[in-house]
């Protein structure tokens, strides 16, 4: 776990902020273009965010976070109640959505505040004096963040879907690509639905395409478990994630993206009914296992072999 | 012992053609010059007895891969000695290992890689050789290396390395 104080705080569009943090003790470690950071936040939720800025500099992380009208309490809290001075903890950068080594040309898609990644994307890539495209769909004065930056360092490769203008077409983003290329998209669930539909249709192999979707755990109904091993029982509340709900309890368990997709969570579980919503395990794995960061409980209570 | 012991985790498989990712566009190169039954998708077929020599053909590939489109299937069809370099060949291009198909057998002709010398030599599906390039007497182990193509030929005897008849 790292300290780091918040330098300073930045409004980049009237729903979105820049936090600079800064290491209490000696440097932050060095993180390569698409790693995030959990920041666990005085009011105890933990939540990742994806560090912007180019990895080559160093120095203090940065992180945008927009502020969730449906917010669990954590853009919420850091939108409202974190202030310049005030100090957090954070774990180590982890890279779940790193470049690909092999790829030729990389085309970069962002939906709004999905431009985090994909920044730190576009300085390594121009750096490698790598081919590539940054595609950004925004709603112009509230989803717009870091626009003018991008125009100024990108030029043509930037390319621009302002809200109510100019529809991302995925088929066409795709079209006739030489080999070689590489998709990574960041944004709502349903645009990288659309690209996987369009990627499967043009004959894409699915490693060709790489996304990131930071979607808080979707709440649900309050559900009960019980502990094997220990024999205690919990309650997940209606707006708590059960990894919320067993960390509260004291029980660590690893964990990087806390949405679904890193597969560090998985745990056992020995009978109850389980609403799986994670994008890790194959059907054959649910039956025995669950991503306790965004799955719950519906019916029978469930019974972790933990 | 287990199974994993039987087909080693770096020993290629050869398949039968999986329902991988949709094809818009098939390539087949193949090591003889069959016929080739008709399909629904565009086909270009490459075969080696077409082309002067082995190098022409990959030439030939190289040239048709730089100009093609993702979406693009390629099937290679011949010994293992054939069909891996020509694999290699198709990732440095900038296929996916899944948008390759290799049909092959595992006991057709196969590369070794010499540790000792540091060349590739076409070899049977024998358990011994002895280098071609450098004499040592290798034992060809159950390890695969995608990259070369090639399975890791090692001294057999480190007292014997090139099987001296001792007096």
């Amino acid at each position: 776990m790292i300290e780091v104080r918040i330098a300073a705080i930045r409004e980049l569009t009237p729903v979105i902020r820049e936090y600079r943090l800064q290491a209490l003790h000696g440097d932050l470690p060095r993180f390569s273009a698409g790693s995030h950071v959990q920041l666990h936040l005085p009011n105890g939720r933990r939540n990742a965010y994806s560090l912007l800025g180019d990895p080559a500099e160093g120095g203090d992380y940065r992180i945008a976070v927009r502020h969730q009208e449906a917010s669990r309490g954590g853009s919420r809290y850091l939108h409202q109640q974190l202030r310049r001075g005030d100090t957090l903890k954070i774990g180590a950068p982890a890279n779940l959505f790193p470049l690909s080594g092999k790829a030729r040309q990389h085309l970069l898609v962002a939906a709004g505040i999905g431009i985090t990644p994909l920044i730190a994307h576009s300085h390594e890539l121009l750096r490698q004096g790598a081919a590539f495209e940054l595609h950004y769909a925004y709603r112009a004065g509230s989803s717009d963040a870091y626009l003018d930056e991008l125009r100024q360092r990108l030029g043509p490769r930037l390319h621009e879907y302002p809200a109510g203008q100019r529809r991302f077409d995925p088929a066409a983003l795709l079209a006739a690509r030489p080999l070689g290329c590489h998709v990574y998209a960041c944004g709502p669930q349903s645009l990288l639905l659309d690209l996987r539909e369009q990627a499967d249709a043009l004959g894409w192999s699915p490693r060709r395409l790489h996304s990131e979707a930071f979607a808080a755990p979707e709440p649900g109904l309050p559900f009960r478990v019980e502990l094997a091993r220990s024999g205690r029982h919990l309650q997940v509340g209606a707006e708590q994630s059960l990894l919320e709900a067993l960390e509260a309890a004291g029980v660590e368990i690893p964990n990087l993206c806390r949405g679904g997709v890193c597969g560090q969570c998985q745990t056992a579980y020995l009978k109850g009914d389980v609403e799986h919503r994670d994008h890790f395990l194959g059907a054959a794995e649910r039956g025995a296992s669950l991503m306790p960061c965004v799955s719950r409980g519906c019916g029978q209570p469930i019974l972790l072999d933990i | 012992m287990s199974a994993t012991t039987d087909h080693p985790f770096s020993v290629p498989r050869y398949a039968s053609p999986a329902a991988g990712p949709k094809a818009r566009e098939h390539l087949l190169v193949t090591q003889t010059g069959e016929a080739v039954a008709a399909r629904d998708l565009p086909l270009i077929h490459l075969a080696l007895p077409d082309y002067a020599d082995l190098a022409a053909l990959h030439q030939a590939l190289a040239g048709y891969l730089r100009d093609a489109r993702v979406g693009l299937r390629l099937e290679l069809r011949g010994d293992q000695s054939f069909v891996w370099p020509l694999h290699a060949l198709a990732r440095a291009a900038g296929l996916e290992d899944d948008e390759i198909h290799l049909d092959s057998s595992a006991a057709s002709t196969r590369r070794v890689f010499c540790v000792h010398c540091a060349n590739c030599q076409p070899a049977s599906a024998a358990d011994s050789l002895t280098c071609a390039h450098c004499g040592v007497v290798l034992e060809v182990r159950r390890h695969f290396s995608q990259r070369l193509g090639a399975y890791l030929g090692v001294c057999a005897d480190a007292e014997q390395p090139y099987a001296e008849v001792r007096p």
